[in-house]
């Protein structure tokens, strides 16, 4: 699995989890905006392309910049204000899943 | 005498085979939990999420190989059948806690979570070769939230004989959005067989069963034996009884039309949690020692914090996140969905208790 260290880095949501270029492969991915930098370490988030999963629409023309980051030579995708939504569509749910280390010792069990 | 492993030809067939063996075959055994309170039969409240706290005991045990089951009966109003949503478990939220208040799993929005990370579906040769258990089919008691029966609409070829023929006579999954125009796109966000509906005038009771394997980036789904030197609490949260289903008045019950919110909590049964306890003693001791020996046992584990947000009436939003080392030490990856919409079928008061309440 695909990891990045955690420090302080602000992530710009230019989000797309269904955004259909399953040609391109980059199909779900976040990025990462370091304000001016924006070598953008991705993110790839899973695979939803079950078809019962609500589509949210999103124009190709949204797409700001995308291509191949150097370090990790995984696709990327950056995008601005490309999260559309019909009116119903309000809440939008956030997961960042972190690595953490579970120790389980004589004091019991803790992650840290 | 040191053991000796035989060497000879094995000419006896393995159920036989008594001969030491230097393979460690797990061998688990579930150990039925009920919650704290000493029952299994907590009562849930009607507009307000109930707690419930299982006592994990000091073992080793296998998290992904538990789960944790019972059944939900849905009251109606007269003249009404009473609807449940199965798509999803009904728990808003879950947290593994050691005694002295630290998170282990910290599952906020839990039911949104999985909504939107577990698996929504499965072909339906699947769902039917999972044996009755499974099947929504069976009786409405035997359908089981979070596992739901996921045929496909009928409309995409799938007969809908299908369902009257499988679905018998306590329950049966509605069919609304088939065979209306209006409707059809409604498919893409809440297919009609994620909800569970009762025959006029009858409650509803439907199982459920969470299996902690299946929930996705947590402590739960890492499939390996873990210890601990002192109990844990697994803390349970259910969603408001409003939010686990609705009543459908006669006139509504083929469109799930004019909906109204439940007034009497669901009430709940047979709660229990199954733990997997190992109980091959090698594998025990092994890793009992592990753990009392200098440095403990050490295992990277992903662990996910959720958060949902409201962005409004607008079309458009960015949502930003500042991430640092609260999160964990790294980064696996960040998820990021909108959830379902109401199911518009409904009317406006029960919408705010359609699947993403």
């Amino acid at each position: 699995m695909d990891s990045v260290p955690l420090q302080n880095y602000q992530v710009v949501m230019a989000n797309r989890m269904d955004w259909d270029l399953n040609k391109d492969k980059l199909k779900g991915s976040a990025v990462f905006d370091y304000g001016n930098y924006r070598s953008l370490a991705p993110v790839h988030v899973d695979d939803f392309s079950d078809s019962n999963r609500p589509l949210v629409d999103c124009a190709e023309s949204d797409l700001v910049e995308s291509g191949r980051d150097l370090l990790t030579g995984k696709d990327y995708l950056y995008g601005k204000n490309i999260l559309t939504k019909t009116a119903v569509d309000t809440t939008q749910l956030y997961a960042v899943i972190g690595q953490k280390l579970l120790i389980s010792d004589a004091s019991g069990v803790k992650v840290v | 005498m040191d053991m000796v492993e035989n060497k000879e030809p094995n000419l006896l067939k393995p159920n036989f085979d008594y001969s030491y063996k230097k393979e460690l075959v797990s061998q688990y055994k579930y150990l039925q939990l009920q919650p704290q309170a000493g029952s299994s039969s907590p009562t849930l409240n009607l507009n307000s999420t109930t707690q419930t706290v299982f006592n994990i005991p000091s073992d080793v045990w296998n998290l992904a190989d538990s789960y944790i089951s019972g059944t939900m009966t849905f009251a109606l109003l007269a003249n009404n059948s009473a609807c449940a949503f199965v798509h999803k478990p009904p728990v808003a939220n879950m947290y593994l806690r050691n005694r002295s208040g630290t998170n282990i799993v910290n599952l906020t929005n839990f039911s949104k979570y999985w909504i939107c990370t577990a698996r929504a579906c499965q072909p339906a040769q699947d769902f039917l070769a999972a044996g009755p258990i499974n099947q929504v089919s069976e009786t409405a008691a035997q359908a089981l939230a979070g596992n739901p029966c996921m045929f496909n609409n009928p409309a995409d070829a799938l007969d809908s004989q299908v369902f009257a023929a499988q679905t018998a006579s306590q329950g049966r999954i509605t069919q609304a959005g088939a065979g209306s125009g209006a409707l059809v796109s409604q498919r893409s966000y809440v297919s009609p067989q994620q909800i569970l509906q009762s025959e006029e005038g009858k409650a509803l009771t439907v199982a459920f069963k969470l299996d902690l394997g299946r929930i996705p980036h947590t402590v739960f789904s890492v499939n390996r034996d873990l210890y601990s030197t002192e109990i844990l609490d697994l803390v349970v949260e259910f969603e408001p009884g409003t939010s686990m289903g609705f009543n459908v008045p006669t006139a509504g019950i083929a469109t799930l039309n004019a909906a109204s919110a439940l007034v009497t909590a669901p009430t709940l049964a047979n709660y229990n949690l199954f733990l997997s306890v190992q109980q091959n003693p090698t594998i025990r001791e092994k890793i009992i020692s592990k753990c009392l020996a200098e440095g403990g046992l050490k295992l990277l584990v992903p662990y996910p914090t959720v958060y949902t947000q409201n962005i409004g009436a607008s079309t458009s939003g960015q949502i930003q996140i500042r991430v640092n080392s609260a999160y964990g030490q790294r980064l696996l990856r960040i998820i990021l969905r909108n959830l379902y919409p109401p199911i518009r079928l409904l009317s406006v008061a029960t919408s705010t208790t359609s699947p993403v309440a």
